[in-house]
């Protein structure tokens, strides 16, 4: 007579007999009444990461622009329009560019503004169009300096110059004292959307930058915290499973890496491998090792005591597969918190590289690069060192809210009775 | 004998950690005697290992200093010169014989750049600006992650728990240049209060007589309150930021630890003798959770060095880290080698420290 | 009901908030303690005796909702706000836990156990005059006071428990609650444990609510046994009465399942069937019924009530209750 026949269906709690039948979705959407708050931190955390995920593998899809191109003006603030700077002529001359074809054309622009690049710039760009075409011209207009606008407006309306370039904003409000005097084609700021997030210092949009950058924190954190869970992991299941000298002293080894400040001992590594990609993979990688080892090691030595191994083993299970079946099966939730706390920390640690100038060539869109470069324009762009370093944030934040929440979730020590 | 800052800090820190653990042997019971001999010798393979690491890590690793060091572009005669001054034309097992020797005798070799002076009088005038920096920082960190993180789990579940773990896991997610950037933008830019660089203003710095280098300590030894004020106020922000970063992790530690002692018997028990809650928590709680908690700050020790490099440089610190970073940037690989030593040599110290604490605060024999 | 009661506990009920749902640990349990008697509870894990005990003192995790009244020297402890709770728990009505090992503080002193109790409740007492006290009283319990300066573990477990004990009379509560204290003690010093706590209760005149699964260890020491069945209590009465007249179909399970050094070879020990209710949806009716003997129809639809079937013996069971018309006439179904 055994006591399982005699339970009656009624026995079997409820919330089993749901369980049994909930689907994955249902289970994971009971988890909400079980864990409350560290449940929505895991769920709000893993919306946020599916997002940051498909920026890093398609960021052209949300980025506007090739991060590396100039595509504005440089340090606009995010919001600002890029300034319009328009030919003015009289009515009846000269409305364009191309209305001015020669090498002693003189155009008024005013002193110090940046009327004078602008003119050079699209006159250019416009010669060579035109010998495209195949006219041999020279469209080469010197400027004449005037003072303030007003001056320049003046000296047009008396013939001395032809036209002037200036602000758009500027001029336009003055024309109803020069009735004789109209706006013509506008030379540069084709773009009139403002740069969400502003430009850089050379005139880069710094939100494709930002979203670029994603690809290549996620890259590097990635590949580096799976590296070393591949190396970890087995070793801290083999060293844990059969003690021994050799264990010892990789023990020792593995414990003093762990003490040493993992950013100083990147820092070496980077400084000596040199800038690269797969360098900084590595360096990152190292560091993340023992921080597998150790906790394997020790969950593996825990479990090898526990009463059902035992009897495993009295029942003749060999040891590879007490320990694929066994023990592995434990270590799998921590595994599941390092991994994705190293993420966050390997992102940290590959801003900080970048900042400090190792690791990855200068113009890739990074975020610890941006971070640096922005450094220096600080007094006069705020937003070139806030967006980066926001970006920097929340991916971390991300990955560390997803580890902390599972490691509450996962730990049986902190459950409540 | 001319005695260096360094090997004055050295010898004193070095003194006060054998007083400690003299100390605790003393006083201690025989386990923890024998506990204490077996970790002092525990740690001689532990620096041993590191020194031999961060040596074959600048060695062997394929990439050559000398290359590194001209560039491609130097020429073969300049090469070998280089190799032969550096002793790098020994077999690799013959440098790493001279190179633990040298470090025994707490010879960093001499520096490549700015007149080849020796790596230890270099890092003498650098290692007191890092502690100046460090040491305040932990003691924030500490004082008010611990507090907090206890208070959060007395609280667990309640919106003061959420609301304290959401700002330690944002604190840890900041990038520690980063928090420091934003401080100088606000103080330093945008209201013009706080130094964003530097650790005391020139012109008061001339008055300044310097002794041990902590300029704090040297204005008050001389009695220089202009100097004292000058650098407290220089000190603020990087303490902040490093201080600000590492709280985010002794919140956290301590939350769980605390938590993790909140549900034993004992707890239960004094509860119901009537003791007071608040004694309960801070007391038997906290006090319990101290001993897992002192241990996980002594390995927080290497992050808050790993900081210090990053705070140094985003506010021109001229401590130790910013002299790794400016000897990098410097192609200086001898200086390099040499800071990391040294930061290897005082994370054993201290790993070894935290460990007798330990031993020494846990009364249950389990050496 | 008998004047000398001392605590009086009416309606208690105590829920915990589970995964699962609201588990029903302790379900309108009513009966009262006496001055100066040993009172025996017992009951398979799980129960709710646990839960009970703690609830005397109100010390059930933040999870637990607790409703009923526990009348006390003549106030509502359900009434009392934290503070003046705090002030009865150590002083008033005490406790012994299971586990001496991890019931004490493993950084803390003994002697500092005793004198930090002590101070809690009676702050006018000076240091040395709570240390004298606390050598005192370990002194008595056998222990030399030369070992109040040892740590928990360097004591044995008979003398940790033993401490417990002490810091249970050190402020001479009226009543002791001692949670499952003898299980984890060797049969040895079970044995001295429970010696002691004879000759103290008759030296301090002590009350005490034993709380045990150890029926032998009941019928040794209690004066009245009350027994406890998935959070309702199933059958209180004197010692003699519960064990010799057993009324209620549980406890004659229970009673019959305990083994015994004289048992014939061929006499089998009854196996009771099924298994404890779970909690979060208990059966219908007498939570009992699915595994009694001699269910009835009533007792799968309607609860049978806590009743004084015999003078001061009371029993929570159809078989001495008036059934209800509307279930009289009908048959078992099955």
């Amino acid at each position: 007579m055994t006591s399982t026949e005699q339970i009656p269906i009624e026995d079997i709690p409820q919330w089993q007999k749901d369980l049994d039948q909930a689907g994955f979705v249902r289970r994971f959407l009971l988890g909400r009444r079980w864990f409350g708050a560290d449940w929505w931190f895991a769920v709000i955390s893993g919306v946020l990461l599916i997002f940051v995920f498909s920026m890093a593998i398609f960021p052209g899809l949300y980025a506007p622009f090739d991060p590396r191109q100039e595509v504005g003006p440089g340090q606009l603030a995010p919001g600002q329009i890029p300034p319009t700077f328009v030919l003015v002529g009289e009515s009846g001359g000269a409305t364009e560019l191309d209305d001015l074809i020669g090498e002693d054309v003189r155009i008024g622009i005013v002193i110090g503004s940046e009327s004078a690049q602008v003119m050079r710039e699209v006159a250019e760009q416009r010669e060579e169009e035109l010998k495209a075409e195949g006219q041999n011209v020279m469209l080469r207009p010197r400027p004449e300096r005037y003072g303030t606008i007003e001056e320049a407006l003046e000296g047009l309306s008396n013939g001395e110059v032809p036209a002037v370039i200036g602000l758009k904003d500027e001029i336009e409000p003055l024309l109803v004292s020069y009735p004789d005097l109209v706006i013509g084609e506008a030379l540069s700021g084709n773009i009139q959307k403002p740069f969400l997030l502003g430009t850089n210092q050379i005139g880069q949009d710094v939100l494709s930058r930002v979203i670029w950058g994603t690809r290549i924190a996620l890259l590097v954190s990635f590949s580096a915290a799976l590296f070393s869970l591949f190396v970890g992991v087995p070793l801290g299941l083999i060293a844990g499973f059969w003690s021994g000298g050799l264990e010892r002293v990789l023990t020792l080894v593995m414990d003093s890496l762990y003490s040493f400040p993992g950013l100083i001992l990147a820092i070496a590594i980077t400084s000596v491998l040199g800038p690269g990609i797969m360098n900084v993979i590595v360096a990152i990688a190292v560091l993340y090792v023992p921080t597998y080892y150790r906790i394997v090691r020790g969950q593996t030595l825990a479990v090898k005591e526990e009463l059902y191994v035992e009897a495993a083993w009295s029942l003749g299970a060999r040891p590879f597969a007490i320990l694929t079946r066994y023990i592995f099966p434990n270590v799998i939730p921590s595994i599941v918190v390092i991994f994705s706390v190293n993420v966050a920390d390997a992102i940290l640690t590959e801003a900080g590289l970048s900042f400090i100038g190792l690791g990855l060539p200068p113009d890739t869109p990074d975020w610890g690069i941006d971070l640096a470069s922005g450094q220096n324009y600080m007094r006069q762009a705020w937003w070139l060192i806030t967006f980066p370093g926001l970006m920097v944030m929340f991916v971390t934040l991300g990955f560390s809210m997803l580890g902390e929440s599972l490691s509450e979730i996962l730990n049986p020590r902190l459950t409540e009775n | 004998m001319h005695i260096s800052p360094l090997t004055g800090i050295c010898a004193s820190s070095l003194g006060v950690a054998l007083l400690l653990i003299v100390y605790a042997f003393v006083r201690g019971s025989k386990g923890l005697r024998s506990y204490i001999v077996t970790r002092v010798l525990l740690t001689l393979p532990m620096v041993l290992i590191l020194v031999s690491v961060i040596f074959f890590v600048m060695r062997v690793i394929p990439g050559d200093p000398v290359t590194s060091e001209l560039g491609p572009r130097g020429t073969p005669q300049a090469k070998e010169r280089m190799r032969e001054q550096l002793g790098l034309n020994d077999p690799i097992m013959v440098q790493y014989v001279k190179y633990l020797g040298r470090v025994v005798r707490l010879d960093l070799g001499t520096s490549l750049v700015q007149g080849n002076r020796p790596i230890v009088d270099e890092l003498s005038e650098r290692l007191p600006a890092t502690l100046e920096l460090v040491v305040p920082a932990m003691v924030v960190a500490v004082g008010f992650g611990v507090l907090s993180g206890t208070f959060a789990a007395d609280r667990r579940k309640r919106p003061s728990d959420y609301g304290l773990r959401l700002f330690s896991i944002t604190v840890y997610s900041m990038p520690i240049f980063w928090l420091g950037l934003i401080l100088q933008v606000i103080f330093g830019v945008g209201l013009g209060i706080m130094p964003v660089a530097g650790r005391i203003d020139a012109i008061v710095n001339t008055t300044l007589d310097r002794y041990t280098n902590l300029l704090v300590v040297d204005s008050i030894i001389t009695g220089n309150w202009a100097a004292l004020g000058s650098s407290l106020h220089h000190l603020v922000l990087p303490v902040l930021t490093l201080g600000l970063a590492l709280t985010g992790v002794f919140v956290r530690i301590s939350r769980i630890n605390v938590i993790e002692s909140l549900v034993e018997d004992y707890i239960l028990a004094a509860r119901a003798r009537g003791i007071r809650e608040r004694v309960v928590v801070y007391r038997h709680a906290l006090l319990n959770a101290l001993i897992p908690i002192v241990t996980l700050i002594g390995l927080q020790f290497s992050v808050l060095l790993a900081g210090a490099v990053l705070t140094e440089t985003t506010f021109s610190w001229p401590g130790m880290g910013l002299y790794l970073v400016e000897r990098i940037g410097q192609r200086d690989y001898t200086a390099v080698q040499g800071v990391i030593t040294v930061f290897a040599m005082s994370v054993a110290i201290i790993s070894l420290l935290t460990d007798i604490i330990y031993a020494f605060l846990d009364p249950r024999v389990r050496y | 009901m008998a004047n000398n009661t001392l605590l009086n506990i009416e309606n208690l009920s105590v829920e915990y908030k589970t995964r699962m749902g609201w588990v029903s640990a302790v379900d309108d349990v009513s009966m009262e303690i006496r001055q100066g008697e040993i009172l025996g509870l017992v009951g398979e894990s799980g129960c709710g005796k646990s839960t009970l005990g703690k609830a005397l003192l109100r010390i059930n995790p933040p999870s637990a909702r607790i409703s009923g009244h526990l009348w006390f020297h003549g106030e509502d402890l359900m009434t009392l706000d934290d503070e003046a709770m705090r002030q009865i728990r150590g002083q008033r009505i005490s406790m012994i836990f299971q586990d001496p090992m991890t019931s004490l503080n493993p950084i803390q002193r003994m002697g500092d156990h005793l004198i930090e109790t002590i101070l809690t409740h009676e702050p006018e007492v000076g240091k040395e005059e709570a240390r004298e006290r606390a050598a005192a009283l370990v002194d008595r319990l056998g222990i030399s006071s030369n070992r109040l300066d040892d740590y928990p573990h360097q004591l044995s477990g008979g003398m940790r428990q033993r401490v417990m004990i002490g810091l249970a009379l050190a402020l001479n509560a009226d009543l002791i609650v001692a949670d499952e204290a003898t299980t984890s003690l060797d049969v040895i010093v079970e044995a001295q444990f429970v010696e002691l706590l004879k000759e103290l209760r008759d030296e301090f005149n002590l009350t005490i609510l034993l709380i045990t699964h150890n029926i032998g260890l009941v019928a040794e020491i209690s004066d009245r046994v009350a027994v406890m069945y998935a959070g309702r209590m199933a059958e209180l009465s004197d010692a003699r009465s519960v064990f010799k007249e057993t009324l209620h179909p549980y406890t004659q399970g229970l009673l019959k399942a305990v083994p015994n050094i004289q048992i014939d070879d061929d006499e089998e020990l009854y196996m009771m069937g099924g298994s404890p209710p779970d909690l979060v949806e208990p059966p219908m009716g007498c939570r009992y019924h699915p595994r009694c003997p001699k269910v009835m129809p009533v007792c799968a639809a309607e609860p049978s009530h806590f009743l004084e079937s015999k003078p001061d013996h009371f029993v929570n069971c159809w078989l001495y209750e008036d059934i209800p018309a509307e279930y009289a006439d009908k048959e078992l179904s099955e």
